[in-house]
């Protein structure tokens, strides 16, 4: 039996390690626990604010005719889920299995260190900010379930990092930098923004628990992230690329 | 749509191939200042998207990515269907078939049926009716939460919805603050159409530096648990 225990934590050990995604251990229970609270609040806002977007109000009445829906009865008003809802959803699957699959592949930086794709920024250029961020965070979850990626405490952590700062901050970064310039540059400027601001906050995180001073990690980690950033914004703009193309999707003036 | 996904598939496919070994940002940081192994192990059923019975590298990753590509768009597909709607009881198997789901990583982290520093506690246990909206659930789980593995015994008391409970719990303790939180839902309950939901918690102030080798320890915790309808 112990044998066996071995030989699995030999198997992790040896397993490519999580990327920016925080491991347990890294962090303060009290830092872990207050940022599963923020990114709960930030998941509850934006699952409502998809519900609103994917879902229409029916008079009860007509409900008769059109069967059985999701919502809560409000007087005799139903939310019920649209057709373009229901696209929206397979959209955000999609979008969500993009993002993964390009979170594998680890591009070699200088200096001996490689670096991944975050994909907030291509998430909320396609689906908008916060179907962006739960399609992240649905991401962060498998990858920490399913392939020991990321902490179970730290999910909340690596939400906020990635899903928070990395795709709805980043994504109002892309929005207000649209109307002054072009938006492919807007798109670049984004996406690679996201990826220090996510190791700042993340340095922030560790710093906060102790782990390390805030002046050793702050630096260090930022340097690094300024070069990641620098392949994540030339992914982004490839990834929308090819997702516009490939849905055929018209550009947003 | 469709070609999406061969898309998605063949960044999948192609990244293991690709991938650096190199460590990564946070990696190089954690490194460089010595707070590496600080890092709680933690495995699940494809570790370090690996799968475990064939050799590390390029063929393992490949189908450890199809196999993340193909649970992270039927999670999104299921919540489309639950959404709009449909046959009730598949909603309902539907809706096990996803907390089943979820407890996978724990029987898939390990052949002896139980993980080690994984995640999530698979309940079986039995529910007795005191009347006036009182109950009483005796649940045995095998699982873990961060910081070991954990056989348990849970007894928890409802008031109507409302449950909570006390539990005995055998765990192993891997480093010397553990918190461990773990999930119960008691599946006997589906029946009923309702499910178990809570969480227990474990504070351990545990010194593993005066022990070299971590034992099996009994510990009490406190759990809180919600019945919801499914």
């Amino acid at each position: 039996m112990n044998l066996g225990v071995t030989i699995l934590k030999k198997v992790a050990r040896e397993g490519k390690e999580g990327k920016m995604h925080i491991p347990d251990g890294f962090l303060d229970p009290k830092v872990s626990f207050g940022l599963m609270g923020a990114a709960a609040a930030v998941l509850a806002y934006s699952v409502a604010k998809v519900r609103e977007i994917v879902t229409a109000l029916v008079p009860a009445e007509a409900l008769a005719t059109v069967g059985k829906g999701v919502g809560s009865f409000a007087g005799r008003i139903r939310r019920v889920l649209t057709k373009e809802g229901e696209q929206m959803i397979y959209k955000m699957g999609m979008v969500a299995a993009l993002v993964f699959a390009a979170q594998m592949f680890n591009f070699p930086i200088s200096s001996g260190t490689s670096g991944h794709l975050i994909g907030g920024v291509f998430a909320a250029v396609i689906l908008g900010p916060f179907a962006g961020a739960i399609v992240i965070s649905v991401v962060l979850a498998i990858q920490m379930l399913f392939f020991a990626d990321g902490g179970l405490l730290a999910i909340g952590a690596n939400i906020i990092n990635m899903a928070f700062f990395g795709t709805i901050v980043a994504y109002y970064l892309y929005f207000y930098l649209k109307k002054i310039i072009p938006e492919w540059l807007s798109i670049v400027a984004a996406a690679w923004a996201s990826v220090p601001l996510a190791a700042f906050v993340c340095a922030l995180e560790l710093g906060f628990s102790g782990t390390i001073p805030f002046d050793k990690v702050i630096p260090a980690m930022v340097n690094v992230h300024l070069v990641i950033g620098i392949a994540e914004a030339l992914i982004t703009l490839a990834l929308v690329n090819l997702f516009r193309v490939l849905t055929k999707e018209e550009i947003e003036a | 749509m469709k070609k999406l996904f061969w898309v998605s598939v063949a960044i999948a496919v192609l990244a293991s191939f690709f991938a650096s070994t190199y460590p990564d940002g946070l990696d190089f940081v954690a490194e460089k200042f010595g707070f590496a192994e600080k890092a709680q192990e933690r495995t699940a059923p494809m570790p370090g998207y690996q799968v475990k019975f064939l050799p590390e590298g390029g063929v393992s990753t490949s189908l450890a990515g199809i196999a993340g590509v193909l649970i992270t768009l039927s999670l999104f597909w299921l919540a489309a269907y639950i959404l709009k709607g449909g046959n009730k009881i598949m909603k309902r198997a539907m809706v096990i078939f996803f907390l089943f789901m979820l407890t996978v990583p724990v029987y898939a982290s390990s052949p002896y049926l139980y993980a080690n520093t994984s995640w999530g506690a698979m309940a079986g246990g039995l529910g007795f009716d005191l009347g006036e909206g009182k109950a009483v659930d005796v649940c045995a789980t095998l699982g873990s939460g961060t910081s070991g593995s954990t056989y348990q015994l849970y007894l928890d008391y409802f008031i109507g919805n409302w449950g909570v409970g006390i539990n005995a719990k055998k765990m192993k303790v891997d480093s010397d603050l553990a918190f461990d939180l773990s999930f119960q839902y008691a599946l006997e309950q589906a029946i009923n159409e309702k499910v178990v939901v809570g969480a227990s918690f474990t504070l351990v102030n545990y010194d593993t530096t005066a022990n070299a080798d971590p034992n099996w320890t009994f510990l009490p915790s406190m759990g809180a648990y919600v019945k919801l309808p499914l």
